[in-house]
């Protein structure tokens, strides 16, 4: 009865004819594909002919050779050898290069950001919870270009002073004494609050409180009364620390604790240096200068920061961190070894820190005691040159910024910002306010966007997750390390990769903060030379190349992240 | 008005030195009064099994006890160990208990043998292979030695809860703690689950059971607590809670009525 059934069913479907072959449906996809193969090559051959047809006219037949001559592009944010009078393929390489500093440092400063305002969103504080959620819907609710024209003609170029205030003496100054004393005290009060049982975020806190102190101390001590008003608004910072310590929420004293400590540390150190000064144990302005740190300065010419510049003898010193780093893997790897086979937890972080120290501080030693050039030659007034001893010449100041790394004996010298007299930068490195406008605007409002994704990844990780983690008695940080995290970023990396993408491409827009970023040297070019559509083949390349790289990347870590079912 | 069995167990020798103390807590969610003055005394090697309504608040009990919840009032003593603010007391208490879940709430981006081992390694710091050793020993107890290699979402329900149960006694804990560790299983899978439990109270565990199995109950159980609406209504040992002709609490008759 089946059987009959089947063969009636055949019998009955359509006879083999000329036509059927059309009627098949592998041929009708084959057939339907070619057809929109020739209607796309048409298409853009019409497009393509009618192009290169009215350039032809203009003389415009698009070409590469153009990039060869000279562009006539000035680029304030270059690099040092170049000028305007490089070709066009030079001023487009420098845009690339700018894109890429502009992105790189934009996507580690969005993922950061972003991921410490996720888990902010997830406070159980009140207070915490609200005010970033505000910062999230502010940021992603407005236009990106508003917040790039925000931070450019408002914070850049309007907020900040006019000229750099508070620099100090010209000439190179390297780290006095004090910096390391002060340094080992604040490790050592460190360790010791290291007791309490928040040694990650005490660190973190601690970090946190050099930067602000590093970054405010400079710019507030240009006079002896605002030093007294600083010292007296440290003092407080302390007090409101210490209370924060004792009795704010667990979460937030471990952050105190640390900020506490570098503060303290600091302090104590300078006050030591007054006193060794004051009894005449080391000379004087060995002590405590104002500018023991590395440091900023700000205007709207852009945030001046010190060049560190390595010196003859750094290779020397380089091969000793070079080891002390290859050391350092090693000892981890062991130390993770060990603690696999005897499960002894050995603290393997300490060993590797020590190593590198250890290393970088010997070389520091052997590096200065290598043989360098006695006698400098100097130019008298009358043109002739004469043998100079070193000291007598350093401390004449007869000897040129240029030659100091040739007969320094520290592997780095760290040369403080200096201004010619129009008020620019001679010595020292600089932040261009356009480049700042550019990578805080991009940081800032992919970062809004990363924090929800953050968000949203760990929210994803059911609670009976943490409860059973908890449950078998693990710590908070290992909960956090083992359990919550392997599965959060499994929700989190995907979209994550799309925003990384979308910082790429949106770092297009530094043409309205007139920074010279590939897309504003390449329409610039077009503008100049005509060649557009070179130009716009050239642009397409670099976007395709940067995006189709954070690709890979994102896809390589997301395959990483899979949980096998069944 | 709690009916108040009189144990003549065989165990009656070791009651003398409780385990697990629990005074007069109180706990509350918001407005609503989760726990009532809920105070028990728990021997070692005792296997208790605690019944009621759902919202009956047995399950934030158990959960108390290694503080997955926190009680508002009352004293929790186990194992000698105090359960108040104090982190470490909180973490000791967790390594002395194990728990297992309706949910089994297994790591699922780890095989069941890193699940096993997870734990004892961070916690009490053992070497890799004196962990694994340990995992495999106890997947052999719970019978699936041969899916150690696997992840939890590549085993069935019943699978994925011995796992959760051989992740939990690879603490060596002296107490477990099971909350409903059949409810979320397809009815021919709880029998293995169950199995391994009576081996583990036979090995002569404490054991603390919220559950609505009364098979087991009857089987395995060294005394039976009837709870709801935060209180403890009644207790005693099996016999007497199925026990036809004796009297029990209106409540827990209604309970028993409906159930068996």
């Amino acid at each position: 009865m089946a059987a009959q059934t089947h063969q009636d069913s055949t019998l009955r479907g359509a006879r083999p004819s000329i036509f059927s072959y059309f009627r098949d449906i592998r041929v009708i996809q084959v057939v339907l594909q070619i057809v929109f193969i020739i209607l796309l090559v048409s298409i853009l051959s019409f497009v393509f002919i009618n192009v290169y047809n009215s350039l032809a006219d203009r003389n415009l037949v698009p070409t590469f050779r153009f990039l060869t001559t000279r562009g006539g592009i000035p680029i304030s944010d270059s690099p040092a050898w170049y000028t305007p009078d490089e070709s066009y393929g030079e001023a487009f390489f420098v845009g690339v290069i700018n894109t890429i500093r502009a992105v790189s440092v934009g996507l580690v400063g969005a993922t950061v950001i972003g991921i410490l305002v996720g888990i902010l969103l997830l406070s159980n504080n009140w207070l915490i919870r609200n005010i970033s959620r505000i910062y999230v819907e502010i940021l992603r609710n407005t236009p990106l270009l508003v917040q790039l024209y925000f931070w450019y003609f408002v914070v850049f170029l309007e907020a900040l002073p006019k000229d750099p205030t508070g620099l100090p003496a010209p000439g190179v100054t390297s780290i006095s004494w004090s910096v390391p004393i002060m340094f080992l005290l604040i490790v050592a009060i460190t360790l010791l609050a290291r007791r309490t049982n928040f040694p990650t975020r005490m660190t973190v806190g601690g970090l946190l409180g050099l930067i602000v102190m590093a970054a405010v101390r400079p710019a507030l001590l240009d006079n002896p009364t605002t030093e007294g008003i600083v010292t007296i608004g440290m003092l407080l910072l302390i007090g409101i620390f210490l209370l924060i310590s004792f009795f704010a929420p667990k979460d937030w004293r471990g952050l105190a604790t640390g900020f506490l400590a570098m503060t303290v540390g600091t302090i104590l150190g300078a006050g030591l240096f007054q006193l060794f000064e004051y009894f005449g144990v080391v000379a004087d302005g060995q002590a405590l200068n104002l500018s023991v740190y590395p440091v900023f300065y700000y205007s709207v010419k852009g945030i001046f920061a010190p060049e560190i510049i390595p010196t003859a003898v750094f290779g020397t010193w380089a091969v000793f961190v070079a080891i002390g780093v290859a050391l350092a893997i090693v000892l981890w790897m062991l130390a993770g070894h060990v603690t696999e086979t005897t499960g002894k937890p050995v603290p393997r972080g300490t060993y590797a820190i020590l190593s590198i120290v250890i290393f970088s501080v010997i070389g520091w030693g052997i590096a200065g005691a290598q043989a360098r050039p006695t006698t400098i030659p100097i130019e008298g007034d009358e043109g002739t040159v004469e043998l100079v001893p070193y000291d007598e010449a350093l401390e004449s100041g007869d000897i040129l910024f240029e030659d100091w790394p040739l007969y320094r004996t520290e592997p780095v010298i760290i040369a403080t910002p200096e201004l010619n007299r129009f008020n620019n930068l001679e010595i020292g490195f600089v932040l261009q306010p356009q480049y700042s406008a550019l990578v805080l605007g991009l940081i800032v409002y992919t970062s809004a966007f990363i924090a929800e994704i953050v968000r949203a990844g760990i929210q994803a990780v059911p609670y009976g997750q943490i409860e059973a983690a908890r449950a078998l008695g693990l710590s908070t940080s290992d909960t956090l390390l083992r359990v919550i995290l392997p599965q959060a970023l499994r929700v989190i990396i995907p979209p994550l990769g799309n925003q990384y993408l979308n910082l790429s491409k949106n770092s297009s827009l530094a043409a309205a903060v007139a920074f010279a970023d590939t897309y504003q040297v390449g329409t610039t070019m077009m503008n100049q030379s005509g060649q557009s559509i070179t130009g716009f083949t050239m642009l397409l390349i670099v976007y395709l190349t940067l995006s189709l790289l954070i690709s890979v990347v994102m896809n390589i870590v997301n395959g990483r992240f899979q949980i096998v079912t069944r | 008005m709690a009916v108040e069995a009189v144990d003549t167990k065989k165990k009656a020798d070791r009651f003398d030195e409780p385990i697990i103390v629990v005074e007069k807590i109180n706990k509350w969610f918001g407005d609503f009064h989760v726990l009532r003055d809920v105070s028990l005394s728990i021997a070692p090697q005792e296997v208790v099994v605690i019944i009621g309504p759902s919202g009956s608040g047995k399950s934030t009990f158990i959960r108390c006890i290694n503080r997955l919840e926190e009680h508002q009032e009352g004293l929790i003593q186990v194992d000698g160990i105090e359960l108040s603010h104090d982190v470490r007391n909180v973490a000791e208490i967790r390594r002395e208990t194990g728990m297992v879940f309706q949910q089994f709430n297994l790591f699922p981006h780890m095989t069941v043998q890193d699940n096993v081992t997870l734990a004892p390694m961070k916690v009490r710091h053992w070497s890799k292979d004196q962990a694994e050793k340990k995992a495999m020993e106890l997947l052999n107890r719970v019978g699936i030695p041969e899916q150690a290699k696997k992840y939890p979402g590549q085993l069935s329900g019943g699978q994925q809860q011995r796992v959760a149960i051989a992740r939990a006694l690879a603490m060596e804990p002296n107490i477990m703690l099971f909350d409903e560790p059949t409810s979320a299983l397809d009815p021919e899978m709880i029998k293995e689950v169950l199995d391994v439990m009576k081996e583990l109270a036979l090995s002569g565990m404490t054991m603390i059971v919220v559950t609505h199995e009364m098979g087991f109950a009857r089987e395995v159980a060294d005394r039976i607590i009837f709870m709801d609406h935060g209180r403890i209504v009644e207790q005693g040992p099996p016999e007497h809670f199925f026990d036809p002709n004796v009297e029990h609490h209106p409540r827990t008759q209604e309970f028993l009525d409906q159930i068996l």
